[in-house]
């Protein structure tokens, strides 16, 4: 392919890594995973990126590709999947900037949202990356309304892993 | 709950500041990598079995006096069999190829899912005709066999050899079926629970 082309994609992925690494925090254990994802999601976005026009914006269609992979395309390794290293590798809360309930709080959150299904984390990720529920439900394949639905119910399951 | 998902939300724009960043450098490489998504998987697992079936019908034929004996039993139906098989390579292969070429990593999660499935199920089909194609075609060749030129089979006892020509059918069927199941059952099975998720939610 093009030369030009394929500085324009290092430079836009550049730019936009921070939602596929987002992604591939919320739906791996380990560094090793997560880079093993990060691999498999620069792979389907470069190949799909000839189809990328430039009429949405490239993080809107980056969303949809990387999220695709990693909740369809790719193929976690059998043993790796055993491995939950939540406060490892996962989300890094700065202490300074709570007080230590809301802190502990944050964790429990975010333990609870590793708990969630490949769809429902899917939900929950852009509902937390501000999307709207027409984004949410293009991305996804389902209604607007059924999105709101099911994000009501995700809510309650996360409330019920909080509070068992 | 709203307040506590507001207060993730909020921590969730913040956590940028803890990502790996990589250079333009580290994602070169990347580009040139291959991918080993499912889809590959399932083309060349679907390949290796469109090759297995060719080989069934067509590569196992060596030169003995049982086979030729079998082949002047059979006549033209075996070469109506082998032009029967080849339309349906064909056409199972171009339809499979059509559905495979539908997949893209842009259409929403749902089509996606459904594009997959659909490409795993052509070849589910082939197999099955296979299945059902080797039970009919292997039923009649005995049954012919048997009665135009019956110094073929083995023993002069017609129930031992039904018996030992059904087990052996039985046997053959039931260990493909055990290993599609294996193959699939671990390939598809995450993909096959988040699809139900999805469809679960249009009801």
């Amino acid at each position: 392919m093009d030369k030009a082309v394929q500085e324009k994609f290092v430079a836009l992925l550049e730019e936009n890594q921070n939602i596929v690494h987002k992604i591939c925090r919320l739906y791996t254990n380990n560094q090793d995973q997560h880079n093993d994802l990060f691999q498999e999601i620069t792979i389907q976005l470069w190949r799909a990126f000839p189809k990328f026009r430039g009429d949405a914006k490239f993080s809107t269609w980056m969303y949809r590709v990387a999220l695709n992979t990693a909740i369809t395309l790719y193929r976690k390794s059998k043993r790796s999947v055993m491995t939950q290293d939540i406060d490892g590798v996962m989300f890094k809360i700065s202490s300074e900037d709570y007080d230590d309930i809301i802190e502990q709080q944050l964790k429990l959150m975010y333990a609870a949202v590793k708990e969630l299904n490949d769809i429902e984390k899917a939900l929950v990720f852009l509902y937390l990356e501000d999307k709207n529920y027409k984004e949410i439900s293009q991305t996804m394949g389902i209604t607007e309304v059924n999105a709101r639905v099911k994000m009501n119910r995700v809510k309650g399951k996360l409330r019920k892993i909080l509070n068992p | 709950m709203v307040d506590e998902l507001e207060l993730l939300k909020k921590d969730w724009q913040r956590q940028e500041a803890g990502l790996p960043k990589l250079t333009k450098a580290d994602i070169y490489p990347m580009l040139l990598k291959k991918s080993s998504s499912i889809v590959k998987w399932i083309f060349l697992i679907s390949m290796a079995e469109f090759a297995f079936w060719i080989f069934m019908a067509f590569g196992l034929k060596f030169d003995s006096d049982s086979i030729s004996n079998v082949e002047s039993a059979l006549g033209n139906t075996e070469i109506i069999s082998t032009i029967i098989h080849f339309s349906a390579l064909i056409f199972f292969m171009v339809w499979f190829y059509k559905n495979y070429k539908k997949i893209t990593s842009t259409d929403s999660s749902r089509v996606l899912m459904k594009n997959i499935l659909n490409t795993r199920k052509t070849v589910k089909y082939y197999i099955w005709f296979n299945v059902i194609f080797l039970v009919v075609g292997s039923t009649m060749a005995f049954v012919m066999v048997a009665a135009k030129s019956p110094d073929t089979i083995a023993t002069d006892n017609p129930l031992l050899a039904a018996l030992a020509f059904l087990a052996i059918m039985g046997l053959f069927i039931g260990g493909l079926l055990l290993f599609y199941r294996l193959i699939y059952g671990i390939l598809l099975r995450r993909l096959k629970a988040n699809y139900e998720e999805l469809k679960k939610l249009e009801v």
